[in-house]
């Protein structure tokens, strides 16, 4: 009776519905019956509507000229310091600007600040503890109240504050220990003691300067329209409009931005799933800029004829490293009694042919590099990377005694005791590129007699804290293998990477001295130049840092990370910038479209 | 009736609580959220240490669970830790999507099993029967993500080449969801015809498989042999007496099998970039953020339970014969 | 037949012949029969044992070696046409195409396959074994027994099976170190967990089953007779009440291995499975499959052969399972 009604019914409207999917690809839009989400008057058509079996371009919006950039992570507020995420970071480059921001030669470009703060002009005192900072005049907000130098006391207390419990970071803001305002132009900044990186503070990809006047009424940030609705005012060249979570972010050009009206009307950021739902977005014109882009992904970004691809080897780079470890209490672990001899280590840099690595995985876009700090002005270019030479591996290891055994793996002694050449790798697991890189250097150490074993962990393993039982910092591993960067923001700092008193150790787990390495000269270099306020000097030491490392290469540098962003043709003036976070959105207001 | 229910319901709430621990006790020891910010040059480690405390990450794993099941009862579960605002606002705003994705291919599904069944029984052992049986077995045979890639490989990639070599009359889908306007219908349909494709391909075997057995069963009873003497037509007695009593294992397949869907779900929405709840919880539990991930797992439970117990229910008021245990 | 003994030299040849023409067979003999009468049955019956065959030959014919030497020169290059299967340099032959390290993807579905294949058996087994503990422990010795371990059972039935599986593959995963078999064959310490941790979500269905056998069959007279003879439980268990419930055991093993080699695959496919370097797995050979499809022209192979080795070991061990049904549950009509 009715259960046939029922199935029938089911079953033409199941057909009904496949033969109008089956029409709709080549059909004129629908007439929508769905509730219209709410459209910013000029919202690009980027967006295409019709999902047409076409590739034309978008044409531009009758409102002006717009830009559609693919996050794949949803910023998780609209304040940059309120997230840990890069992309939260280059929002916060888009609508705010901090004191200056580096350019790709690593030289400042000034922003708020009218010039930057020096021992000749005065602006940094004798001791260096003391650095005031010259605002420009006639700044102003979004909302056209003036930007002065309470707004940037203001954002001291706001960071330091304990009820603004979603602060990422306060990393050298609770080294401040006042900030005087004399004028509304001018804030004298007093440290507890000299701090080196303090030209990292106050950039639009951090905390940048938030505003007195619209957030002085808050208890707390937290949860506040300016962090998650992006209410502004803002700073830099373009203000946030309309945050649609889980969908976009439409930004306007902000016409009291310092430099004038941006060139663009509009930038739309569309949230999308996954890189590669972006990289479909660009090869289909319906999105333009794409950050962050994977090594894996270069071929495909190179083939597709309307996009240009930046791709820049970053101050990150990938290394591989030793366990120092002695098995004491002050060391962790031991790690393998061979990587003590310098000429062991030698001989596996040696014998690892990163250059074809290098080549042939990063598409020749990158380099072998030979020191940690990979970019101008920090890198020593006097050392040039270990070459590819399994003969001259095979001879230092033969000479270590090393000789090889009946399945061609070597054998040795080492305090002691008998040594087989047989190492465990550990890395990430779930990285494809990293796999692979493995595949190539098990090969490669192969030849010259020594057994590499990829163990990889997932990374909430490797990288977790003492506590959480983290392979790195447990010492629990033979050789390992991360990305990592010093130079942040401009400055070089290692912080406690090579510090013996980074250790990580039970009593103190959140050393960041994976390598568990105790040199007492590289201890020493670090904390002088974290006392160094003098660029030069510090230059200085940062060399020196290199050649030892070089010399007794501590650990294996592999290759400079790249930064990868693909934009489309249509849009001009753009500059990729190496920082840590290569960053493609500093000089937004310089962009243009062609069409 | 309603006795049962309350009962059945107790102990739901009890396999809950259960599941709960377990699951608490398992998803908190198995990484470390934190992790993340280890090479993240702006993030030091004072910094950790800090944002450690705060989540409460510091306290031992019992202590933790009474905090989270303390709210949790009430529906709260708590904030994400990688982007601090309410788990329940994030599943939220991805649930609806795996639902409709979901809830369509449960449709297809049933339609065509249906369908498809009825005609295998009625045409036992023809051509079709037998060719409908050995795809249906390759279709299940097929894990999810290699229909998915399959399909995308053809009717994306491929036909997107011959199109642009020159066969410009032949439509082609997208290679998920890149940017789109989701207020256009149009739009929800094009991009959901190669995900709800693979949902219904894999189980389609199955369910007509079933549909098949459980027709050709009653067909072979006495009352139907009593239907064909009384003269009724095929189809009637098919369409009447058959489905009829072939729907209520059906229901029961399905009511059981809908929270399951969810699990497969998980792996086509990672192939077609669907932003549903499959791919956040991927996406969490490789980051290790605990409360989307223990939000999930305890949403995905109740609907589970729900489902038995609706179809428990469903059962009785259909079968005069089943008493409730 | 006759009661009294043939007499006559007619009587004794035709009770011959009788006797010669009704053979009386064996339940299993019988089973037998029937999974023949099984057309799909039999084909992946013959299905399975050639690709079984497929992968030990090819171990024995195709080194380790080429399955994990990587060859940056080659990489992700197409198979070779078959026309140039013979005609050219053995190294040089890729009849699968190469991966992204330049590594042969047809002895990669060799090595893999054991790994896949293994990996299923000892998850099956691990499976079985913990659900027919579980199932008739809960069902023997009944009382708060019975109680705890259903509750567990079905507190872990209400959560699909992937979603257990990601967690616990991420909560053990990478804690066992690699095993070397030989110089050039290692294996990943994650085979083992994968094992473990299919095997450990994968026993609930089992036990139901079970318990529910085992609680119908503890009646029995023979059981109460073993009682009282003083038998220890544990003998009466395993020895006489489990052996009883063989047909659902079987039926459930062809499902399971269905399944456990399923799971590996999209264990693996999200990459918390079996590790790359050092081992491959059918699973695993699909991570990363997306990325590929995006390039002009689309890298097909890397995935598509894999997957359709996965499809075929699961359709023939579908089709056995089909056959093994029917064959045992003789009054199933289908």
């Amino acid at each position: 009776m009715t259960n046939k009604h029922t199935f029938k019914f089911l079953g033409l409207a199941v057909a009904v519905s496949m033969l109008l999917a089956a029409c709709t690809p080549a059909a004129a839009p629908a007439a929508t019956s769905a509730p219209a989400a709410p459209v910013a008057a000029t919202e690009a058509p980027a967006a295409t509507e019709a999902p047409a079996a076409t590739e034309a371009p978008a044409a531009p919006a009758e409102g002006g000229k717009s830009v559609t950039i693919g996050f794949y992570q949803e910023p998780s507020a609209t304040y940059a310091n309120y997230s840990t995420q890069t992309f939260a970071a280059w929002l916060g480059n888009l609508t705010n600007i901090g004191v200056w921001y580096y350019d790709d030669k690593g030289a400042p470009v000034l922003e708020l600040a009218e010039e930057f703060p020096s021992v000749e002009k005065g602006t940094i005192s004798a001791d260096g503890k003391v650095i005031t900072y010259k605002l420009k005049t006639d700044l102003k907000w979004s909302d056209g109240e003036p930007i002065t130098s309470a707004d940037f006391k203001f954002t001291w207390e706001q960071i330091m504050k304990p009820e603004n419990t979603g602060t990422a970071s306060k990393a050298g803001y609770d080294q401040i220990t006042s900030i005087e305002t004399p004028d509304a132009q001018t804030a004298v900044v007093t440290f507890k003691d000299v701090y080196a990186p303090w030209a990292t503070l106050f950039l639009a990809s951090g905390p940048s300067v938030i505003p007195q006047h619209a957030l002085k009424d808050l208890a707390t940030l937290d949860g506040s329209p300016y962090v998650t609705t992006g209410a502004g005012p803002f700073s830099g060249p373009f203000m946030i409009q309309e945050v649609v979570k889980g969908d976009r972010i439409v930004l306007a050009a902000n016409p009291n931005y310092w430099r004038g009206k941006p060139k663009l009307d509009t930038i739309n950021i569309k949230i999308v799933e996954s890189r590669e739902a972006v990289l479909a977005g660009l090869r289909a014109g319906d999105i333009d800029i794409g950050p962050d882009f994977v090594e894996a992904s270069i071929p495909d970004l190179e083939g597709a004829e309307n996009l240009n691809t930046f791709a820049l080897p970053s101050s990150s780079f990938e290394h591989y490293f030793f366990n120092f470890g002695k098995g004491d209490e002050a060391t962790g672990p031991t790690g393998p009694c061979a990587f003590t001899d310098v000429n062991v280590r030698k001989a596996i840099t040696m014998g690892i042919d990163r250059f074809t690595i290098a080549d042939k995985l990063l598409y020749g876009k990158t380099r072998v590099i030979a020191s940690l700090w990979p970019v101008a002005p920090w890198e020593n270019t006097e050392l040039k990377p270990y070459p590819y030479d399994p003969e001259a591996a095979k001879k230092l290891l033969d000479d270590a005694g090393y000789k090889p055994g009946a399945d061609g793996i070597r054998v040795g002694q080492c305090g002691g005791a008998e040594v087989k050449l047989s190492i465990k790798h550990t890395t990430t697991s779930g990285n494809e590129l990293r796999a692979n890189v493995q595949t190539l250097v098990q090969e490669n150490l192969k030849d010259i007699g020594v057994e590499f074993i990829p163990d990889n962990k997932a990374s909430s393993v490797v990288f977790a804290s003492w506590a959480d039982g983290g392979t790195f910092t447990k010492g629990e591993y033979e050789l390992g293998g991360y990305t990592t960067g010093f130079v942040a923001g401009g400055d070089p700092s290692p912080s406690d990477a090579f510090k013996i008193s980074g250790i990580p150790t039970e009593k103190n787990p959140s050393g960041g001295n994976n390598y568990h390495l105790v040199n007492e000269e590289l201890n020493q270099l670090s904390l002088d130049q974290e006392k160094a306020g003098d660029p030069v000097k510090r230059k200085e030491i940062i060399f020196k840092m290199q050649q030892i490392m070089y010399d007794e290469v501590y650990v294996i540098p592999m290759y400079a990370r790249l930064a990868i962003t693909a934009a489309n043709k249509r849009v001009t003036g753009m500059k990729m910038v190496p920082d840590n976070i290569f960053d493609v959105f500093t000089n937004a207001w310089e962009w243009d479209v062609t069409q | 009736m309603s006795a049962y229910i309350l009962r059945r319901a107790l102990q739901g709430i009890v396999k809950l609580v259960i599941i709960s621990f377990i699951m608490f006790v398992l998803t908190n020891l198995s990484g470390d959220p934190l992790s993340q910010y280890t090479n993240n040059p702006r993030i030091r480690a004072e910094d950790r240490e800090r944002i450690r405390a705060e989540l409460g990450l510091n306290q031992p794993i019992p202590f933790r669970y009474v905090g989270w099941i303390k709210k949790a009862a009430v529906g709260d579960f708590g904030f994400s830790f990688s982007e601090r605002r309410p788990v329940i606002q994030m599943i939220g705003e991805r649930l609806p999507d795996t639902l409709l994705l979901m809830v369509v291919a449960e449709t297809v599904l049933i339609s065509l099993s249906l369908l498809v069944g009825i005609y295998q029984a009625t045409h036992q052992y023809g051509l079709a029967d037998n060719l409908l049986t050995g795809f249906s077995f390759v279709g299940i045979s097929m894990p999810v993500f290699f229909v998915g890639l399959a399909l995308l490989l053809i009717f994306a990639v491929q036909f997107k080449l011959w199109n642009k070599a020159g066969a410009t009359w032949l439509p082609y889908l997208p290679t998920g969801t890149a940017v789109w306007d989701r207020s256009q219908v149009s739009n929800w349909v094009y991009y959901m015809i190669l995900p709800v494709a693979t949902l219904v391909i894999i189980q389609v075997a199955g369910y007509a498989r079933f549909v098949r057995s459980s027709v050709l069963e009653v067909l072979s009873q006495d009352y139907i042999r009593v239907a064909r003497a009384k003269g009724l037509i095929e189809r009637v007695v098919v369409a009447r007496h058959a489905l009829k009593n072939a729907a209520l294992p059906f229901i029961t397949i399905i009511g059981l099998d809908i929270p399951l869907l969810l699990a497969g779900a998980v792996v086509t929405e990672s192939v077609f970039s669907w932003r549903g709840m499959g791919r956040l919880f991927i996406n969490s539990a490789n980051n290790s953020d605990f409360p989307v991930v223990m939000g999930i797992l305890m949403l995905v439970t109740v609907a589970v339970i729900f489902f038995q117990i609706l179809v428990d229910v469903i059962y009785t008021l259909f079968d005069p014969r089943i008493k409730l245990a | 037949m006759a009661t009294l003994a043939p007499t006559s030299p007619a009587e004794r040849t035709a009770k011959e012949i009788a006797d010669a023409r009704i053979k009386v067979l064996t339940p299993g003999q019988l089973a037998w029969r029937r999974f023949l009468r099984h057309r799909a049955a039999v084909l992946g019956l013959g299905g399975m044992i050639a690709l079984i065959l497929f992968i030990i030959i090819g171990t024995v014919l195709v080194p380790v070696r080429r399955a994990n030497k990587p060859n940056p020169a080659n990489m992700l290059d197409n198979p070779t046409p078959i026309s140039q299967w013979f005609t050219g340099e053995s190294a040089d032959v890729h009849p699968f195409g190469t991966d992204a390290t330049g590594r042969d993807i047809f002895a990669r579905i060799i090595y893999g396959g054991q790994i896949s294949l293994v990996i299923g058996l000892l998850a099956l087994s691990l499976g079985i074994t913990v659900g027919v503990v579980v199932g008739g422990v809960a069902g023997y010795f009944g009382g708060w027994i019975d109680g705890t371990l259903m509750a567990i059972t079905e507190a872990l039935l209400c959560i699909p099976q992937l979603f257990l599986l990601i967690v616990l593959a991420k909560l053990f995963g990478s804690k066992i170190p690699a095993i070397t078999l030989s110089q050039d064959y290692k294996i990943s310490g994650s085979v083992i967990i994968v094992i473990l941790v299919i095997g450990l979500t994968s026993w609930m269905y089992l036990a139901r089953i079970v318990r529910a056998n085992v609680l119908s069959l503890r009646e029995r007279d023979y059981v109460a007779a073993a009682e009282v003879l003083g038998v220890s439980k544990i003998k009466i268990l395993f020895r006489h009440l489990v052996p009883n419930t063989f047909a659902p055991i079987i039926v459930s093993a062809t499902l399971g291995l269905v399944g456990a080699i399923t799971n590996e695959a999209y264990v693996s496919y999200f990459g918390l499975g079996v590790q790359d370097p050092p081992t491959a797995s059918w699973g695993n050979m699909i991570n990363n499959a997306l990325s590929y499809m995006q390039r002009s022209p689309p890298v097909w192979w890397v995935w598509f052969f894999p997957g359709i080795f996965i499809t075929m070991t699961v359709l023939f061990i579908n089709f056995i399972g089909d056959g093994l049904r029917d064959a045992l549950d003789p009054r199933r009509r289908v």
